[in-house]
């Protein structure tokens, strides 16, 4: 049956017809012989979290949201050693709000679009410059916030339905929509005269969330199950798309005010490789706990913002952690994550903390269209 | 007459069937009962015991104009967090007592660098600051005034009593950034809440204020500097909670409170916080507890909203209790 059905489409394919838009829309209804329309919409809506595909249903829309929060409190450096950042001085926060929706087209293919709002401000070292009738204080933040790129994605659920494996491919672009240019800087002098000399700086630099550079990605997922457990294995390569173009601020100080200019440089983040493997187990059928591994690797990114093009470390990541999922209602589900960074290079690594909502909701209408 | 007989049958029939509705109680369903369906206090020898953990980082600040901002001139990064022990029990149906024992462990940390360019050097100076121990207990009595029931809500008072039994001064202190810090407040407080609750399942919608007093105390400080009588600002809050079941098990709950602090008065010399004036902050608290059985498990994100010279982080709160 699959092996006749693959025969038609590489047909179709030789045709030079398949991008057709038309043709592609009857190549995608060609899968819709699934076994989810012999279940209602409550109990797609109930399915339990390992018996779930990778993908929403058809007419299924989920809105996915919450609150992650991010301790920036350890580095590794060039040789993968982890350094205290706040025994450094650098320990921060990063508060971010994730935002997605997705919305299953067909069966096996779904779209989704999504974006994040993050802040987060990390403060340097303070430096005190101490002389015999002055004395000098200086202090940094980096300040990030903003909202990041605008994500469009599209996910393809292999059209097999085995009972125990599936597979998707996906890809990604990455929208840079939002302006990516830091603010001006708002630094601050104080001085004081008293037995000595006292002056303290304070350089407050408001950079963006934005990473301002087009990205695609691409990526695939396999999901194995049994009856109370599920693996997903997951990777994805992403690679800048275009050059970035970026300011930077300088300033100099005269007569005790801070003049600003700005210098453009060129940019790119270079390429990343994520991978993930989570395990779920599922307790009960409205509470499924998790273990994952995950790990990110860039490398061949550069920038000209020392005036030369220098390129970027390669960055090395490998964390882990812990989850679970509850299924409050048919339309409301709960989660949270645990993640704690464990080996990296070049790299700061944060303890992450991320609780979030899925909301879920199935179109009757559309899901029985094809029916 | 027929019609008439007919009657006095069919209105016999109707009695008996609404006498012969029973309310069944089981004591080991009313301990399985959420924070929703259970009375505002313990039920007569029910005791429920609990371990609360809070956790939160200092790294933001409402600042005097009420923006969220960084602590600049310094980048001290501080993280606190604190292990409770709760202990509740129902002496009446509608009278309560508590216990809530603290543990404390704090940690600050600063890092700089000094540059002497008369001498042609550099150190770099690192320092972390830790308070381990017992905090401030507190002992708290609730009676409920006005029992619920479909008509009318339930309202209950409830005093607490906090005591100076955390170590209220700095120790082994080896210089003005590196010793143990305290783990009390060295201040006995009074705390009157008043607390207004309605089911309308599987809603509840509760109501509160109160407000804690603060008496005189006297501590040190900083390191190197006297005792010092003080008297904390006291404090006014108001809130309110919406929580609903999600299914049997789990209920949501959403907290908003408001929260005002009268300003610190010190008698003596002390470079403490003595410009932090016009404190408020409001808060909003979502909140996931999950009954199973006896047990309760719950967890709350406190986000502070908006505020004045009050810290801006979020703190999470894990909590387990079982009743006995």
């Amino acid at each position: 049956m699959f092996l006749s059905k693959t025969i038609s489409i590489i047909t179709f394919m030789k045709r030079r017809t398949f991008f057709r838009p038309f043709s592609l829309f009857l190549f995608l209804i060609h899968f819709y012989q699934s076994p989810a329309q012999d279940t209602d919409v409550y109990g797609l809506l109930t399915e339990r979290y390992v018996d779930r595909p990778i993908n929403v249903h058809r007419g299924q829309l989920q809105i996915n949201t919450g609150y992650e929060l991010s301790v920036l409190n350890k580095k590794f450096d060039s040789e993968g050693k982890a350094v205290n950042l706040a025994k450094d001085g650098s320990a921060a926060m990063q508060h971010l709000f994730p935002f997605d929706v997705r919305y299953g087209l067909l069966e096996h293919l779904q779209m989704s679009v999504g974006i994040n709002y993050a802040r987060t401000g990390i403060r340097e070292r303070n430096v005190w410059i101490i002389a015999y009738d002055t004395e000098v204080s200086i202090d940094e933040l980096n300040e990030y916030k903003g909202l990041d790129n605008l994500n469009l994605g599209f996910l393809f659920r292999d059209p097999f339905d085995f009972k125990n494996i599936s597979w998707t491919i996906r890809g990604n672009i990455l929208v840079p929509l939002f302006n990516h240019k830091p603010d001006q800087p708002d630094h601050s002098i104080y001085t004081a005269v008293l037995e000595t000399s006292y002056t303290q700086l304070s350089y407050y630099y408001r950079n963006k969330y934005g990473s301002g550079i087009l990205t695609g990605a691409l990526g695939t997922d396999l999901k194995l199950k049994t009856s109370n457990f599920s693996a997903l294995l997951s990777g994805s390569f992403s690679s800048d798309l275009m050059e970035g173009t970026n300011i930077q601020w300088r300033s100099n100080l005269v007569e005790n005010e801070f003049e600003y200019y700005s210098e453009e440089f060129n940019y790119k983040y270079g390429h990343q490789v994520e991978y993930l493997a989570l395990f779920a187990y599922q307790a009960i059928d409205w509470f499924a706990v998790q273990l994952f591994a995950c790990g990110i690797y860039t490398y061949g990114g550069w920038s000209e913002a020392t005036g030369k093009k220098v390129g970027n470390r390669p960055e090395n990541l490998f964390s882990g952690g812990l989850g679970y999922e509850i299924l409050a209602s048919p339309h409301l589900r709960l989660f949270q994550t645990l993640e704690i960074p464990f080996l990296g290079k070049n790299i700061m690594g944060s303890f992450v903390i991320n609780t979030g909502i899925s909301l879920n909701f199935i179109s009757e209408t559309y899901y029985n269209l094809f029916k | 007459m027929k019609k008439v007989f007919l009657l006095i049958i069919s209105s016999f029939i109707i009695s008996n069937i609404t006498g012969q509705v029973e309310q069944m109680i089981i004591p080991s369903d009313l301990k399985q009962q959420t924070i929703i369906t259970e009375p505002a206090t313990l039920r007569k020898g029910f005791f429920r015991i609990g371990i609360v953990n809070s956790w939160g980082a200092v790294d933001r600040i409402f600042d005097e104009s009420g923006k969220r901002s960084y602590l600049m001139g310094s980048n001290g990064w501080g993280t606190s967090w604190s292990c409770e022990l709760d202990l509740q029990y129902g002496i009446t149906d509608r009278i309560q007592v508590t216990a809530q024992l603290p543990y404390k462990r704090d940690k600050i940390y600063y890092a700089a660098e000094l540059i002497a360019p008369g001498y042609d050097s550099s150190l770099v100076q690192y320092y972390k600051t830790t308070g381990n121990g017992l905090g401030d207990i507190s002992l708290a009595a609730s009676y409920q005034i006005i029992q619920e029931n479909e008509r009318r809500p339930s309202l209950v008072t409830k005093l607490f009593v906090t005591l100076p039994t955390g170590r209220k001064n700095p120790t082994n202190i080896e210089n003005s950034r590196e010793y143990d810090m305290p783990t009390g407040y060295g201040e006995t407080t009074l705390d009157f809440h008043l607390q207004a609750r309605k089911i309308f399942y599987p809603y509840s919608v509760t109501v509160y204020t109160a407000y804690k007093y603060h008496f005189k105390g006297e501590k040190i400080f900083n390191p190197g500097e006297e005792e010092v009588s003080f008297k904390s600002g006291d404090l006014f809050y108001i809130g309110g909670t919406f929580n609903v079941h999600l299914n049997d098990w789990i209920a949501l709950g959403n907290e908003v409170g408001f929260y005002k602090w009268w300003d610190d008065e010190y008698y003596g010399e002390t470079a403490a916080d003595v410009g932090m004036t016009g404190r408020w902050v409001i808060n909003y608290q979502p909140s996931l507890v999950f009954q199973i059985r006896r047990f309760r498990f719950f967890e709350v994100i406190q986000f502070p909203i908006f505020g004045n010279s009050v810290a801006a982080d979020p703190q999470y709160i894990l909590g387990l209790q079982y009743i006995i």
